[in-house]
């Protein structure tokens, strides 16, 4: 059976509170701490933040807490700005990147942080997200072609065929969708799971591509594409705003049409 | 311990290159159900008096029998779909996931088994 509770050595229990001496002006953050060089139940540590020296974003917050209170604290991040998606992380709830989680507009009083759920964790807030960079290779994310190109000259593609892969290419695979989605925490060895289909759509929507056949028969597989029930977490959580239920439904709908519908 | 590459592992036994089928049956059925559905619930509303023998005499009718029957067989088809899907999302041991689907199918021959030879027993007395 799918696994409904936690197994009891990932039981979390209170951790430690860090406190910001004569702050007046404090955030409460409570973050999920585990590391494999202990025996320990993960935990959640409680660090008050002083806000009056912090910037205005979640790893701000973080890495004020690595820097000054901390400094074991493990968590990925690299551009600060969005677009690499290091940071993705599970904040009060919603899976998104935590340097465009402002802390202002986080509901209530003490703000949580969690690895993305259901995935292995290889410390802290740093998932193991190997099986996820494996399903992306599976569907060959490169152009492919037969047909060769004259060496002087660039793949030629219309304004209106460059506009179809509008709402694809800004995907910068944080997991964020990925890890949301119900479906890939059950099924996640074999369901291609939201991001992932996602990136197969954009190479079946590329004009230039000349594959899409073998793409298509690829993922009609009653697990690689199938599992999506259109619970569409991917869509609500998605820190670039894409909405990738929409691109499955699209693969579906080519499906539909390569059976003569 | 396995040395199998990670790409290898999701690659795995490949693509089935089938799931469009059930897909499009359950949207199918689920279409066909919603006037089906609607007929049988008005016809059975309308009867003059809630008993089996007004009931009878209603589904003793070539359309409504009809109707009912599709209805019937439709609402079996696309419950054991839909159960399949449940079973296949949440069932992960190999024995128990077939033995259920296998009892999932058993039960909807059944069913429609069961509504053919009612409305053909009454159709036909």
């Amino acid at each position: 059976m799918a696994e409904f509770r936690l197994p009891k050595n990932s039981k979390i229990s209170k951790g430690n509170h860090h406190k910001a001496d004569g702050a007046t002006n404090t955030t409460t953050f409570k973050v999920y701490r585990w590391s494999p060089d202990d025996d320990q139940n993960p935990r959640t540590d409680t660090y008050d933040v002083d806000m009056d020296t912090c910037g205005p974003m979640v790893l701000d917050a973080l890495i004020k807490i690595k820097d000054e209170m901390d400094a074991t604290l493990t968590f990925r991040r690299s551009c600060r700005e969005g677009i690499c998606g290091s940071c993705a992380m599970n904040i009060n709830g919603t899976n998104t990147l935590a340097c465009t989680a402002s802390i202002k507009k986080l509901k209530g009083k003490t703000i949580s942080i969690y690895p993305l759920p259901h995935m292995e964790v290889i410390k802290d807030l740093v998932p193991d997200l190997t099986h996820f960079y494996a399903q992306y290779a599976s569907i060959r994310p490169w152009m492919q072609t037969d047909s060769v190109p004259l060496p002087d000259k660039e793949r030629l593609q219309s304004i209106e065929d460059r506009e179809k892969l509008d709402g694809l290419y800004e995907c910068i695979l944080c997991a964020c969708c990925q890890t949301s989605c119900p479906s890939y925490w059950w099924n996640g060895d074999r369901y291609l799971g939201p991001a992932v289909l996602l990136q197969a759509y954009r190479w079946l929507a590329d004009s230039r591509d000349e594959y899409t056949g073998e793409r298509l028969e690829d993922l009609e597989d009653p697990f690689k594409v199938y599992r999506c029930h259109t619970i569409m977490n991917c869509a609500n959580t998605c820190p670039k705003g894409l909405n990738p239920g929409k691109a499955i439904g699209e693969i579906k709908k080519m499906i539909a049409e390569r059976h003569a519908l | 311990m396995s040395y199998q590459s990670d790409l290898g592992k999701v690659k795995g036994l490949g693509s089935a290159k089938h799931g469009f089928g059930h897909w499009w049956m359950q949207r199918i059925t689920a279409v066909l159900l919603i006037p089906c559905g609607l007929f049988v619930l008005f016809g059975l509303n309308g009867i003059d008096q809630m008993s089996a023998a007004s009931a009878a005499a209603w589904l003793a009718q070539p359309l409504n029998a009809g109707i009912t029957l599709l209805f019937s067989l439709a609402a079996s088809y696309h419950a054991a779909l839909g159960i399949q899907v449940v079973v296949e999302d949440y069932v992960h041991g190999h024995a128990m996931n077939l033995t259920l689907r296998f009892i999932t199918k058993l039960l909807m021959i059944a069913m429609m088994m069961t509504s053919i030879y009612a409305i053909a027993t009454l159709l036909f007395g």
